[in-house]
């Protein structure tokens, strides 16, 4: 698990020039049909997710998510549930003692398009929009200052905590401290690296505490705002082309079944 | 409950769920590297419900393993988990289990039975299949959540008052309302 990486990829295509809101809207416009939607409208929601990746200009880093994280899970998952799925009467092969059915085989599918739609359409999100232009246009629209805060700095501490950990141990194997032998002293290890993990936390919390203090967040009067995330004409009639295709699948849905 | 919820969330909360996560993701990472029968990625989960309430500390295990799953996929159907993990955690702390070490250990079994139904039935619903681990329901799963649970205890016990009297915990709230009273 790789968690120094940042996801935002800066550069100018139409994708990054839209409203945050805009292509949060895109994502749910994608993974809400692709899960209350007709089954068989499931698989084809990659269409429009994979043509986003390419107006966004992020192939090379979608590509990498992609091989590296997506298709592995989805192999998996595709794999777990076609073979142990214990439904369906069409036997196509048999595996050890288990049977793989058509049907097993065609719910499995189901999922996996639904997690690539979900995942890849989040990906496209983060990839092509900074996590503080997402933040202060969503505050500017009422959502609680202290919701986005908890969000934003959680994105920011993401690379830290793989550093911290290795910082703990490398500083207590420095003192002597045995993290490779017996059993026995592993796990008499675990005080000497609980300690500095949880009470390093703490001192953070008190300095980020006093931080946030002396900055005023806690001011209940109106807040301006350093960045101006602009909001065109074009960003509401997408926005609601988006909703309205949300509302007709779901109806298709209602009508059709 | 809206009462509730806006006790919990003062300003300090909102920065204690931020170093949870931190503390859950490293301890993680730690432990896993340092191959012991120990997880031990709830530590800030359940610190968080103890120290500011259930529903941060839901909060917590709900955003860490929304992090995590983003990098490892396989975690993402188990949100629920840690998110229980940090409910029942907070609900025993109000209740008043985390004072005594005995009641610590009733807890971290609590949680540990929490955990291990949720992701049972999790498991069974995603890949389609249920296998019962006894190793892991017997002895993995409650012997991890009762340390971390004592860990915690330890923490709530030997912390700075400087510190402690900031948190937002049941016994602290109430030492406001006697003050304003």
């Amino acid at each position: 698990m790789s968690l120094n990486r940042s996801f935002f990829v800066p550069l100018d295509s139409p994708l990054h020039r839209l409203n945050p809101l805009t292509k949060l809207t895109f994502v749910f416009a994608m993974i809400l049909p692709a899960f209350l939607s007709l089954p068989a409208f499931a698989p084809g929601m990659a269409i429009p997710v994979l043509i986003a990746v390419f107006v966004g200009g992020v192939q090379r880093q979608y590509r990498g998510l992609l091989f590296k994280l997506i298709l592995p899970t989805i192999l998996f998952m595709f794999f777990m549930q076609s073979v142990f799925l214990p439904i369906g009467e069409t036997v196509i092969f048999q595996l050890g003692r288990f049977d793989v059915t058509l049907e097993a085989m065609q719910t499995a599918f189901l999922t996996v398009s639904r997690i690539f739609v979900m995942v890849s359409s989040f990906a496209i999100l983060l990839l092509t929009t900074h996590p503080g232009e997402l933040m202060s246009d969503l505050t500017r629209r009422g959502l609680p200052p202290q919701f986005a805060y908890v969000i934003i700095s959680t994105l920011q501490i993401l690379p830290q905590m793989q550093a911290k950990a290795q910082t703990i141990i490398s500083a207590q194997r420095s003192r002597g401290l045995d993290t490779e032998s017996t059993f026995l002293k592993r796990v008499g290890a675990v005080v000497p690296l609980v300690g500095p993990l949880v009470f390093g936390s703490l001192v953070e919390v008190e300095e980020r505490a006093i931080a946030i203090e002396a900055r005023g967040f806690t001011s209940t009067r109106p807040k301006t705002s350093l960045h101006n995330v602009p909001d065109t004409n074009a960003d509401k009639i997408i926005r609601w082309i988006f909703l309205a295709l949300v509302i007709l699948s779901l109806g298709g849905r209602i009508w059709l079944s | 409950m809206l009462e509730n919820i806006k006790r919990d969330f003062r300003w300090i909360t909102l920065i204690l769920i931020p170093a949870g996560i931190v503390v859950n993701g490293a301890g993680g990472w730690l432990f896993a590297k340092l191959d012991t029968p120990f997880y031990f990625d709830t530590i800030g989960t359940i610190f968080v419900a103890v120290a500011a309430g259930p529903i941060a500390g839901a909060l917590t295990g709900l955003l860490t393993n929304v992090i995590v799953g983003y990098f490892s996929p396989g975690y993402a159907p188990y949100w629920s988990v840690p998110l229980l993990i940090g409910l029942v955690a907070g609900i025993c702390a109000s209740a008043g289990m985390f004072k005594r070490w005995w009641k610590v250990l009733l807890a971290g079994l609590l949680i540990a039975v929490t955990a291990a139904v949720a992701s049972a039935l999790i498991s069974a619903r995603v890949f389609g299949g249920f296998t019962f681990n006894p190793a892991y329901f017997l002895l993995e799963e409650p012997l991890d959540k009762i340390v971390t649970a004592l860990i915690v205890f330890v923490i709530t016990r030997i912390l700075p008052e400087r510190l402690r009297i900031r948190l937002p915990c049941p016994e602290n709230l109430e030492v406001e309302e006697l003050i304003k009273r």
